[in-house]
């Protein structure tokens, strides 16, 4: 059963909205940046989602919300605004919503903390619980747009986004309902930030943070944190027919997978990485010649990058024609995926394939097509994003044109 | 002068009302209750650990008669006298929201 991508939203670095990203990233021009509020700390730059668009995006939530739930609802509204959908007239037991958060954010936590220490417990915020918890994002989606559906949060950490929306895919497919909301949000804390250097996972490229994202390049050293949302509406596409929806793409394969390996570190193959595409082409019923197109999960991490490389010979031979969108947006933990699934979208509407910024020298190690320098048309009829976390788990999303 | 010899105004409460809760100074009409402008049971409390922390004046143990359902300015007469009459408890910068 085919599902049709009907809506598109998106909160990025590159502000609120899905123009404004299509545009930053058809560009090539990084959004790392020094930020205010991680100064002082080991890593002081990140791709921030700027304040005050989003302040009117999701108006009032700010003292009981963290920023995540406040993307996610910025970007399910524009999703759904962009599918035509009007929310007074659909049935809204049959809209379900599916949001992939990565971890619990920490925007009080240290505040909670020095309570805590101070035992003054009347000082906690009682909003300390729903501001931050993972399901939180998918429960104010709901709650703002009277969706009364399924509702529910994905936690695959970096694969978060991309298992919501193959999740939302098999609901639709399962009957159980007829509007899936679908994506993944995720915000930056000092606690997030210092956490992924402690473990030395981030870039320090601090003389240079426009540069410090650097996916497949040789000097690359690590990733470069960054939030927002991506959400899609999806719906059957015999449903989207009828109602003479524009789709943007379809989504026909979805595949997952453990690497049952290690909790950080990615299977020295990529094996888990292969099976996921392998599924997701054949439930796409594609062979890997069909596929123009990879969005690569792409963290530009030294292992991870030519491991992924790797597995993308073992799975198409010669790999089509790739991209890294962490190298304009960073890395979105959570919300990487379903940002990257609305970009692949994008990349079938307007069959161009956006550039990766940072790309210097590739990596010796690394033997892929990898557009860069400028956004590259390209006849693209299929296409996979890939989103490989912690814990080894893995997901692909195969995207084809109407 | 410290933070606990300032007074606790209803000004101050307006203050808080608008810088922390999105809530525009235009709003607090007279008859607008606390649900009304956003105030749920869990706004309420984060009110007053806003004013606490503000304060150093411990009012959300009070049991005051405040529900959602109060009308603002009714609220505000009984939140700024209830910080009046209440001791000074500890110090510190514990800051919510």
């Amino acid at each position: 059963m085919r599902i049709a991508v009907t809506g598109l939203g998106l909160v990025t670095a590159a502000g609120v909205g899905v123009p404004g990203t299509w545009e930053r990233l058809c560009a090539g021009v990084p959004t790392c940046a020094p930020d205010p509020d991680l100064e002082g700390l080991p890593v002081p730059f990140a791709c921030r989602v700027p304040a005050a668009p989003l302040k009117a995006a999701a108006p009032g939530l700010a003292w009981r919300t963290d920023p995540f739930i406040r993307f996610a609802v910025a970007a399910a509204r524009e999703a759904v605004a962009d599918a035509g959908l009007d929310q007074s007239a659909w049935d809204a037991p049959r809209v379900a919503v599916v949001i992939g958060v990565g971890s619990a954010s920490h925007d009080l936590t240290p505040k909670a903390s020095a309570a805590l220490a101070a035992r003054r417990f009347q000082a906690m915020s009682p909003t300390l619980v729903p501001r931050s918890a993972p399901n939180m994002a998918a429960g104010y989606v709901g709650m703002t747009l009277g969706a009364e559906g399924p509702n529910l949060c994905t936690s695959t950490a970096c694969a978060s986004g991309t298992t919501a929306i193959g999740t939302a895919a098999l609901l639709l497919r399962a009957g159980m309902c007829d509007i899936a909301i679908a994506g993944g949000s995720e915000s930056i804390s000092p606690v997030t930030s210092s956490a992924f250097w402690r473990m030395g996972a981030l870039s320090t490229r601090t003389h240079d943070p426009a540069g410090a994202s650097r996916p497949f390049d040789s000097d690359r050293d690590g990733f470069v944190l960054g939030e927002g949302a991506g959400v899609l509406v999806l719906e059957r596409a015999a449903d989207a027919r009828a109602r003479r929806a524009r789709p943007y793409a379809l989504l026909t394969g979805y595949g997952a997978s453990g690497d049952a390996h290690h909790a950080t570190s990615p299977h020295p193959e990529g094996a888990g990485a292969q099976r996921a595409m392998h599924t997701a082409l054949a439930d796409a019923g594609l062979s890997p010649q069909d596929v123009d197109h990879v969005n690569a999960h792409a963290t530009a991490t030294l292992l991870n990058d030519r491991i992924e490389a790797h597995a993308l010979h073992a799975v198409f031979g010669t790999p089509p024609p790739v991209t890294a969108t962490k190298s304009v947006l960073g890395h979105a933990l959570g919300a990487a995926g379903a940002i990257e699934t609305v970009v692949g979208a994008l990349t079938l509407r307007h069959q161009l394939i956006h550039p990766t910024a940072n790309l210097d020298r590739i990596d010796d190690g690394i033997d892929l097509d990898i557009v860069t320098k400028q956004a590259r048309p390209t006849r693209v009829e299929a296409m996979i994003t890939t989103s490989f976390g912690f814990g080894g788990q893995n997901a692909a999303l195969v995207l084809q044109r109407c | 002068m410290t933070t606990s010899e300032v007074a606790f105004t209803e000004e101050s409460l307006k203050t808080i009302v608008v810088e922390e809760f999105e809530i525009s100074a235009t709003q607090l009409t007279e008859d607008a209750t606390l649900e009304e402008l956003g105030l749920d049971s869990l706004g309420l409390l984060e009110l007053l650990v806003a004013i606490e922390a503000q304060t150093h004046k411990e009012i959300s143990s009070l049991d005051l008669p405040i529900s959602p359902n109060t009308p603002y300015h009714e609220a505000a007469r009984i939140v700024t006298r209830a910080v009046a009459e209440a001791p000074v408890v500890g110090s510190g910068d514990l800051v919510t929201g």
